[in-house]
């Protein structure tokens, strides 16, 4: 049987105003807990024994860091979240185009539409994840708004509580002040560990990162600064 | 008007004059004239804003329009012991009293309004959830401070309201809830690290109890009440509450769960919003499951609940009879409960003023209307949209063909 190839979805029909609020009212749909969710109808080769998303791009954008993740890890389920409608149609669509064309190579990426800020316990169990990525998060710069940020104290819990102990935490920007907020918060953080040079030279996926979003081939073009960095779940130093 | 009550005293403080009035069940009454530390003003809102407030502006007042306020209290909380007193004043001062001599222990200046104030087991430190719905730790005391502390430590944060916060019995975990259906089980005092989530509940998740060790009851505007094992954050059963309470609408959420034992079994006792019945439910252990035993109806919506030594005092809207007591005993294996009246409390009801006070501020702050998610999806549009693309698109191929 001949396979259609599906069309590249063209961006200009999913443009979105940049902002949106994470703490407002938005109608989702997500599951009440992760056993409840149906991982199946996101990857079609999806197999129930025991394979799980173990990494998660959070605010995925168009989605070129899930390609890559494709590429670099072809045996790990990886799945981008992102809160504007039209922005994860896009990557579903380009997602669909890509099985089309190349059989079998994009099976386990998948994106959906949610708020990081808010769901991320209704998808993931305690330790499920081994990869978070926040590529180029929306800076927010204005003081009162810095409760939307994605990276703040308290949600550094929850980002805790899905990665499994040894799990990775990656964080880039060309905004140099965010850059210091969201290193801080890590820094400041009991279960989080910077991870030292070593562990970055032999990690697959660090030197890609700067490079494979569409944000950041956006800074790349206008010749902009890009700060990296990346911290590790540990154990809770925490004695009784 | 603020109102505290303890298994000894009930407490009332007034504004202008500042003073505190305690009856004690034993009936006997003592008033006090506060001694109120100077007020310290709250430097601008710092970076968390009311949940409430969506549109991310800055909703705290200039400094000019609050010093024109009067200085009046809007939350008290007494300890388990009644040694001490926190209480809340419009200027987020958070000042706590020894009750015996009645000075101030310590005080603090909080970021937001708080919601919930709850001691820790040994009474040395206070747990405040905000209306930005993070939670803070207060060191109360001083000594055994570091000298760069300030006493203040941020324990979480929720991303929605928290509508309820409770120490388990051990003081190992803190459980909040809120109103996006959570219930969150940190590690206390290392609340950094989350033991688990509780999830279940498809409504705001109105208030919790823990019944033992390992386990939690918890109530929502979903109509249940759901028992877990809070470590593993694992449903052991849903209740569901509507047929015994008849109600007259749909949005009864939980008020409170009372949880006590009697003669070794597990009474559990929960008073809802909107609601002039309460349920007095048998745990069994064995299926972890409720079971209701009877619905007391106090003919007026309870406003407040509370319960010590298998009393449950409720405070019901009616201007004439403020309170309602009753007792729970075992005879014969089988619960009674009996109405009690408490002397101390007839006094209390004498007080017109202070009644129509509390009653006014417990109607407005016991409104849930608002707290129910309706789920309508605005996405329609743009998915009918693209349909219709792609569909004109189809079109033109075949016609092209
Ligand atoms: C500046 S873009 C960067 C996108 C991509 N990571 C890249 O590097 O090209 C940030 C993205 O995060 C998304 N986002 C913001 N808040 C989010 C949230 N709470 N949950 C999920 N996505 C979010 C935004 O819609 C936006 O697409």
């Amino acid at each position: 049987m001949a396979t259609k190839v599906i069309d590249p979805p063209q961006k200009r029909f999913y443009r979105q105003r940049a902002h949106t609020n994470p703490i407002a009212d938005h109608c989702f749909d997500y599951p009440i807990r992760p056993d409840l969710m149906k991982w199946n109808e996101l990857y079609p080769n999806y197999d129930q024994n025991g394979e799980q998303v173990e990494y998660l791009d959070v605010g995925c954008g168009y989605g070129g860091l899930l390609v890559t993740l494709a590429s670099v890890y072809p045996d790990k389920l990886s799945l981008g979240m992102e809160i504007r409608v039209k922005v994860c149609d896009y990557v579903q669509d380009r997602i669909k185009s890509l099985r089309s064309e190349s059989p079998g190579k994009y099976d386990q990426i998948a994106c959906i539409r949610s708020n990081a800020m808010k769901y991320l316990p209704n998808y993931f169990h305690k330790g499920q994840l081994s990869k978070l990525f926040f590529m180029f998060p929306d800076p927010h710069f204005k003081k009162t708004k810095h409760k939307w940020r994605i990276i703040s104290k308290p949600l550094l819990a929850d980002y805790a509580y899905v990665l499994k102990v040894g799990g990775i935490v990656y964080f880039g920007t060309d905004v140099e002040e965010l850059y210091n907020w969201m290193d801080s918060h890590f820094n400041e953080h009991p279960l989080f560990k910077q991870l030292t040079e070593d562990e970055i030279s032999s990690d697959a996926i660090y030197s890609k990162l700067f490079d494979c979003t569409e944000e950041g081939q956006k800074v790349t073009r206008a010749g902009g600064k890009k700060f990296l960095a990346a911290y590790k779940r540990v154990e809770d130093p925490y004695s009784r | 008007m603020v109102l505290c009550i303890g298994n000894k005293s009930i407490l009332t403080i007034t504004n202008d004059p500042h003073i505190v009035k305690r009856y004690y069940f034993s009936e006997q009454i003592e008033t006090i004239v506060l001694k109120l530390p100077p007020i310290i003003y709250t430097k601008t809102a710092g970076d968390t804003g009311e949940i409430v407030d969506n549109d991310g502006e800055d909703s705290s007042k200039s400094p000019n329009q609050m010093n024109q306020e009067k200085r009046h209290f809007v939350f008290g909380q007494l300890s388990q012991s009644e040694k001490y007193l926190a209480i809340c004043d419009n200027f987020k001062n958070l000042i706590v009293y020894c009750t015996k001599e009645w000075k101030v222990l310590a005080s603090f200046v909080i970021e937001r309004k708080c919601d919930h104030v709850i001691f820790n087991e040994k009474e040395g430190k206070l747990i405040v959830s905000n209306r930005s719905g993070w939670i803070y730790g207060y060191q109360l005391v001083a000594s055994e401070l570091k000298d760069d502390e300030n006493g203040e430590t941020f324990l979480l944060g929720h991303n929605a309201i928290i509508l309820d916060l409770k120490l388990s019995l051990d003081s190992r975990y803190l459980a909040s809830c809120d109103r996006d259906e959570k219930i969150r089980i940190s590690n206390y005092p290392n609340c950094y690290n989350i033991e688990s989530y509780c999830l279940g509940h498809t409504q705001f998740v109105s208030c919790l109890a823990f019944i033992n060790e390992q386990l939690l009851i918890s109530g929502s505007g979903d109509g249940t009440l759901r028992v877990w094992q809070f470590t593993q954050g694992k449903e052991l059963s849903a209740y569901s509450f509507a047929n015994d309470i008849s109600a007259k609408d749909e949005k009864v959420a939980p008020l409170a769960i009372h949880s006590s034992s009697i003669n070794d079994q597990i009474i559990v006792t929960v008073t809802f919003y909107n609601s002039s019945i309460f349920v007095t439910y048998k745990f069994d252990t064995k299926s972890n499951c409720l079971e209701k035993i009877t619905s007391t109806d106090v003919k007026h919506n309870i406003l407040y609940s509370y319960t010590f030594n298998n009393q449950l005092v409720c405070f019901i809207d009616d201007k004439n009879n403020f309170v309602s007591c009753q007792e729970f005993k075992i005879v014969n294996e089988k619960l009674e409960i009996l109405k009690i009246d408490f002397k101390i409390m007839e006094t209390l009801a004498m007080d017109d003023q202070l009644v129509e006070t509390f009653l006014n501020e417990k109607r407005t702050a016991n409104k849930i209307e608002w707290l129910y998610k309706s789920s309508h999806d605005h996405h329609n549009e743009y998915f009918e949209r693209k349909k219709e693309r792609q569909e004109t698109k189809m079109v033109k191929k075949i016609k092209s063909s």
